[in-house]
């Protein structure tokens, strides 16, 4: 039980590196060891996190040395719950992912496993570990797999890949700037121990640099307002199996990782900090309008939903500006809702695409009747996108707003509801267009298979549907699990 | 003190070879500086007392070189 | 044009000014400074007697952050992987087959050079045999004098680079496709992954030396476990060099130069 927290990260590496020499001696062997150390992944995480809710913060040494001198691998109550869900977004993505491998070729299936578990360990490493270097290892990681994973859509994959990989080098050059100040300044890598050194004062001018760096580099990896520039070609011309990862899950850990910073390291009786957290307020604000209008004119499903996730990343934002505890709770049963709904909705999209090859949204004219599971599976994302209880949308705005009125902020409030409602425009019009429009018919182009959709796609729906209505459901406990942590930080 | 000057002058030098790097238009012409960029990046890391990272810098400047004229067969070897 | 050179030049200027103007870092090499108080005194003091190896570097990348080091060695396979996936298909064959008729109408043998010259035979051959022997010694002295496992597996590469490139009509004893190189990276991750695994069943933490299952006296041990790493990072280093080199020249031929 002791060895959970490296095991976690370490068994999918494993099963990445020995993927492709499995696979030169029968095709499928590389992709079912994947599957079972994602598995094993998945179930070791929560039985962490039920030693974490138990018994209290875990934490792991590597090598046996004292504290400020090795590697330290730190599971809090929040750090639990979100390595769970990107373990299962994983575990569910490797499934969806059989339905589109090309059998001839025995690079292509070994490789496209290989970079898939490459992809999940690092986001596993990251929301695990407590070392400043070791986050921006993690970081490189999930980058390269994720340039792989874009420029494998075509050539218009390839032209994003290639300027999101620009964009990406120099925000993780930024973050490393940043790294190196602090290092100068406090003389350890180590998070607890840089915040103790830094809490000892003197230091002002320098930690205010480092974070400025920090929060360009960081925003940029996780499409902020002013940094969106690369986001909505990479979203829309990736391939098909993997845009549920990279659109739900790798533009979320950048933010938790600059919550740790900002409330862990720095602390909110840093000098500078509200002058910081205002213009990080001005960029949400913007954020959340901007976000919305675009997407309101939009005809091809992909781009659609990824101009809606500029939005939701500036509630995710909001959360750590507002910093009541409450706000905080909020924005993260947020972030793990929105995981499963934005990569539902492009579960819904990839498998249109594969049963009737277009995803323009003129077009679609009464799916719910052949396709009857990716119906319910639009709905119940768009209704908790607009938050409409019971679903988790409504439950986490629900308690973003009450945040935003105890400490006085109504100007938040209000943003919220407006955007909220800007939301409901676009996605009531997807709504219509599944259920409605009796004149167009789209030509199904594999008419020899009966029934919806492969197996292999149907599970990862399903799994979706249920996770939105459970966490609606059972928000309470959740909530509870994580709000003493958050008590102790917070304005 | 002298230790000073000469990571300046390298460092002047280093900016210099970026300039025709950026803003040159024969390909051939840009991977050969480039190639010299890397030198000069190494006896920067010398001055600064790092040999481990001098000697990978050295290989791995050999390395890049090599695939870079090897991919130069490939496309037009003007640019605009 | 213009919006590039304003782009990079505010990039300079406002970088440039906050790190003039305010001195907030301290001086070059001051001895004060909490960069070389905290952690580096208890490294230079205490590394010969926990590590059993004289040089520093190699003490602190692969005994006291040996983990940041797997990682590194992670980021290049995956590069490696990521070429090969992307660089994937042969181009059609019009355009494999067709050009060389024409142009081997004027050169005999196919352009390869016909006669024995120096460069080509002796040289080469004295000079592998030159490059993989100083990799094996640096690889075998990494813990001694500079070097380690990086540059030993890329020096090995290099040996295989000048093989094929100057004399491609000699048939190499080793012939790699591009499966069996990234599998081959893949084993080499796998080595170093498996050396902590191996120390984790054994009781202790991952990547801890001390507790290797081997029977040799404690402090003998550190060495033996950062030589099983070096060994997977060259192996890993070595096949991710050579894959990336195959997955570029299958996409190119050398006859097709109308030049």
């Amino acid at each position: 039980m002791q060895h959970f927290p490296a095991l976690v990260v370490i068994l999918p590496l494993c099963g990445a590196a020995l993927s492709l020499a499995l696979t030169k001696i029968h095709i499928h062997l590389g992709r079912n060891v994947i599957f079972l150390s994602l598995a094993a992944s998945f179930c070791m995480s929560i039985m962490q996190l039920r030693n974490v809710v138990l018994n209290g913060p875990m934490e792991y040494r590597f090598g046996g040395y004292a504290l400020p001198y090795s590697i330290e691998f730190r599971i809090d109550a929040v750090g639990g719950v979100v390595v769970s869900m990107v373990a299962l977004m994983g575990l569910i993505t490797a499934f969806y992912c059989i339905s589109g491998e090309v059998r001839t070729d025995k690079i292509k299936v070994g490789g496209a496993y290989s970079v898939v578990a490459l992809f999940v360990a690092g986001m596993l490493g990251t929301a695990s570990s407590a070392d400043a270097f070791n986050m921006y290892v993690f970081l490189e990681i999930t980058a390269l797999a994720a340039y792989c994973l874009i420029a494998l859509g075509g050539n218009r994959g390839m032209i994003a890949a290639f300027r999101y990989l620009l964009v990406g080098t120099i925000a993780a050059t930024f973050y490393l700037m940043g790294v190196g100040i602090l290092y100068a300044v406090t003389g350890t890598l180590n998070l607890q121990d840089m915040s103790v050194i830094i809490h000892q004062g003197g230091k002002d001018e320098a930690v205010l640099v480092a974070l400025c760096l920090l929060i360009a580099g960081l925003g940029v990896k996780s499409a902020l307002f002013p940094f969106h520039g690369w986001q909505p070609s990479a979203h829309t011309h990736e391939e098909r199996g993997s845009a549920a990862l990279i659109a739900g899950v790798m533009v979320k850990i950048p933010v938790f990782m600059l919550f740790r910073y900002i409330y862990f390291v720095f602390g909110m009786d840093y000098k500078y900090m509200k002058q910081v957290l205002i213009i990080l307020g001005v960029f949400v604000g913007i954020g959340m309008m901007y976000g919305s209008i675009r997407a309101m004119g939009q005809t091809n499903m992909k781009k659609l939903l990824a101009y809606s996730s500029i939005t939701q990343t500036s509630y995710f934002m909001l959360g750590i500006v507002i910093g009541a505890p409450v706000a905080l709770a909020g924005s993260l049963l947020h972030f793990i809702g929105d995981a499963f709904i934005k990569g539902g909705l492009f579960y819904c999209a990839g498998a249109i695409k594969y049963k009737f090859g277009t995803i323009n949204i003129n077009n679609f004219g009464m799916i719910y009747k052949k396709m009857p599971v990716t119906a319910t599976l639009i709905v119940s994302g768009a209704l908790s996108m607009i938050g409409i209880p019971p679903t988790v949308g409504f439950f986490s705005k629900w308690y973003i707003a009450i945040g935003a009125i105890q400490t006085g902020k109504y100007i938040f409030l209000v943003l919220l509801i407006i955007s909220s409602l800007l939301n409901a425009v676009y996605f009531f019009k997807l709504i219509e267009k599944v259920f409605m429009e009796n004149d167009k018919e789209m030509e199904d182009i594999r008419p020899v298979k009966k029934g919806e959709l492969p197996w292999s796609m149907l599970i990862p729906m399903t799994i979706c549907i249920a996770v939105i209505f459970l966490l609606g459901f059972f928000n309470v406990p959740l909530i509870n699990i994580v709000l003493p942590l958050f008590e102790g930080v917070g304005l | 003190m002298p230790t000073l000057v000469l990571e300046a002058i390298l460092l002047l030098a280093l900016i210099i070879i970026t300039m025709a790097v950026i803003f040159n238009r024969d390909l051939l012409i840009v991977i050969i500086t480039y190639c010299a960029f890397s030198f000069i990046a190494m006896f920067l890391y010398i001055v600064m007392g790092a040999p481990d990272v001098a000697f990978t810098e050295a290989v791995i400047g050999v390395i890049s070189t090599i695939y870079f004229i090897i991919t130069l067969k490939k496309i037009d070897r003007r640019c605009k | 044009m213009m919006r590039k050179v304003i782009g990079i030049l505010l990039i300079v200027l406002g970088l440039g000014y906050v790190f003039v103007s305010f001195d907030f870092l301290p001086a070059i090499g001051d001895s004060s400074a909490p960069a070389h108080k905290h952690v580096s005194d208890y490294y230079i003091e205490n590394a010969l007697k926990d590590t059993n190896s004289p040089n520093l570097v190699t003490a602190v990348l692969a005994d006291y952050r040996g983990f940041d080091t797997l990682l590194e060695t992670t980021v290049m396979f995956s590069a490696g992987v990521c070429v090969v996936m992307i660089l994937g298909s042969k181009s059609p064959l019009r355009k494999r087959y067709l050009v060389p008729k024409e142009i081997l109408k004027g050169k005999p043998y196919g352009g390869i050079p016909a006669y024995k010259t120096v460069n080509k035979d002796v040289m080469t051959t004295l000079i592998e045999i030159l490059i993989l022997l100083y990799a094996i010694y640096v690889l075998l002295h990494g813990e001694v004098g500079p070097g380690g496992g990086f540059q030993a597996g890329a020096l090995i590469a290099l040996a295989y680079i000048v093989n094929v490139m100057v004399a491609p009509d000699i048939k190499p004893l080793f012939k790699f496709t591009k499966i069996n190189a990234v599998a081959a990276a893949g084993i080499g991750v796998f080595i170093y992954a498996f050396t902590g695994l191996l120390t984790m069943f054994a009781g202790g933490a991952f990547l801890e030396y001390g507790k290797l299952p081997f029977p040799i006296p404690e402090n003998d041990l550190h060495p033996v476990g950062i030589m099983m790493i070096e060994t997977g990072v060259a192996i890993g280093v070595m096949a991710t060099i050579i894959t990336i080199l195959i997955a570029i020249i299958e996409r190119v031929r050398f006859d097709d130069d109308r030049n």
